[in-house]
């Protein structure tokens, strides 16, 4: 394992496989408040669900709402395990928040660095990702 | 996990400082003012979110207010919306006065119901109201997301950042405009072209044409729609303003072409069907325009949109019949994104606010003109 530094927004020692979206996506409109699957027209990533994903982004677009939408998906029991994110926005800050799930912002070095499926380790008490080669 | 407590919502008040690195430091507010309450907006996902909080029997600590919803909460309004979405909003409307927020649905609490004085910290939502008690009342306010402020209102404090800081007040373009504003939809298309001029920084805005304080409150609105900061030093209208601002600021000037290109984008395929007044709310409106409305010179129904109290004041004056015979309804607890125009199946209208005809068109997929009130009660169309 590659143990990268990380900004830790939401704390929270997850592992789990990374499902990586190049694009933005928004949270309204774009995730199924109730399942966690990515419903975006367009989008690469499109019929593959978050749920239990460390889900990476470059950050989101879109409605404020899409918060409400992060929370929705922790009521549902279908949250990422955590979020990884290049750029912080706080719409989707604010939803990590709400639903209890992790987020922490990536270096751009890291973020090129992370693939669909990798394992990775989100430490609870250290600002550290650990990912595998 | 989709539990909220007392420290989830301090930690959503810390966030701006995860982000930086810099140590968590709050200010503590007199005031809040809420947005995010429209069904149409926050939908199951949000209710379910306020469902919760207001469970957990946490109270407000000042103060708050509440924005329009998407209906009239009366049984005039439940007879022009499915009552689906009625019974949303009213559970919407109950979770909040739960937690002991007013109900106001009114956009413009500056003027009633909530009416800050300069050097209030507040934590307010709705762009446009945040807009003017910075830069017309001098309180002041960060743009908070709804569910910010409604922490905020929970904890009785807000993040120490932005504006609630001296430096984050200062402006960082100067913008001059050269032509005429003579009426509120040339105020309005002025502040969309000057927000879009200015991204997320605060301008310092010079005008020859007059900027007074009621079309202030079209262009501060349209500002709002197309800009991100949550203030504009207008000079002759913002209190204390240095008449020089200290650091040596890029200008930009503006001129009538702008305006005129602004409301170029708001041009309609059709005629209007309808006239959409009071974005933001219509709250002082005047003996002189309700009359000039019910003898206005075109069979086009007019909607007044306002607050609960002037609509009360005018049924109290017997006004409210009389206009509605003239085919002049008024709606309280909305705003223009009302339910209402779905009911009745308006495709085109015609309105005097920017900021309604942008979120008209975005929003609600309605095609939206823009024509002064002057000009909607003389003859047209």
């Amino acid at each position: 394992m590659k143990i990268h530094r990380v900004r830790i927004i939401v704390s929270g020692g997850v592992k789990g496989n990374i499902l990586k979206s190049d694009l933005p996506l928004s949270f309204l409109g774009g995730v199924d408040p109730e399942t966690g699957q990515i419903t975006e027209e367009g989008h690469a990533l499109r019929g593959e669900t978050i749920a239990g994903a460390i889900f990476a982004l470059p950050h989101s677009k879109g409605s404020t709402v899409g918060s409400y939408v992060l929370y929705s998906l922790a009521t549902h029991g279908v949250v990422p395990l955590a979020i990884l994110m290049k750029k912080m926005d706080m719409v989707t800050a604010t939803g990590c928040v709400l639903g209890g799930i992790p987020l922490a912002i990536v270096t751009e070095r890291t973020w090129s660095g992370l693939k669909n499926g990798t394992l990775a380790e989100l430490s609870a008490d250290s600002p550290i990702l650990k990912l595998s080669e | 996990m989709g539990s909220i407590d007392r420290e989830r919502l301090l930690e959503l008040l810390y966030l701006p400082f995860r982000a930086s690195g810099e140590r968590p430091s709050l200010v503590r507010i007199s005031r809040v003012h809420i947005s995010g309450v429209s069904y149409l907006n926050i939908g199951e996902a949000g209710l379910r979110l306020l469902r919760d909080i207001s469970e957990t029997g946490m109270k407000v600590r000042v103060r708050t207010t509440l924005n329009p919803g998407f209906v009239e909460l009366s049984e005039e309004g439940s007879k022009l919306c499915d009552p689906l979405t009625f019974s949303r909003q009213n559970e919407i409307a109950k979770c909040f006065s739960k937690m002991g927020v007013v109900p106001t649905f009114s956009c413009t609490p500056y003027l009633e119901g909530n009416v800050p004085k300069r050097g209030e910290h507040l934590a307010w939502a709705e762009s446009s109201a945040v807009l003017y008690s910075n830069s017309v009342i001098g309180a002041w306010t960060n743009k908070e997301s709804g569910i910010g402020a409604l922490a905020a209102a929970l904890i009785g404090a807000t993040s120490r950042t932005g504006v609630h800081v001296p430096d984050g007040r200062e402006p960082r373009l100067r913008i001059e405009y050269e032509g005429d504003v003579n009426d509120e939809v040339k105020a309005g298309a002025l502040g969309y072209a000057v927000g879009e001029a200015s991204g997320d920084r605060i301008p310092f805005v010079r005008s020859r044409g007059l900027l007074v304080r009621d079309s202030a409150i079209e262009f501060l609105a349209a500002f709002g729609t197309s800009g991100g900061a949550p203030m504009a030093v207008i000079e002759g209208v913002s209190p204390s303003v240095q008449k020089h601002p200290r650091k040596k600021l890029v200008r930009t000037t503006l001129s009538e072409r702008d305006i005129v290109r602004v409301l170029e984008r708001f041009a309609t395929g059709n005629p209007p069907e309808a006239v959409l007044i009071g974005c933001p709310h219509l709250a002082r409106v005047s003996t002189r325009e309700l009359s000039e409305l019910r003898n206005r010179r075109s069979n086009l129904p007019v909607y007044i949109f306002t607050s609960r109290p002037t609509k009360k004041r005018l049924a109290r004056s017997n006004v409210l019949d009389k206009l509605q015979k003239d085919g002049v309804t008024v709606v309280a607890d909305a705003c223009v994104m009302w339910c209402g125009l779905r009911a009745l199946g308006y495709r085109t209208v015609v309105t005097n606010s920017v900021k309604g005809a942008h979120y008209l068109r975005n929003q609600m997929h309605i095609d939206a003109g823009l024509k002064p009130l002057r000009e909607l009660t003389r003859g047209l169309t």
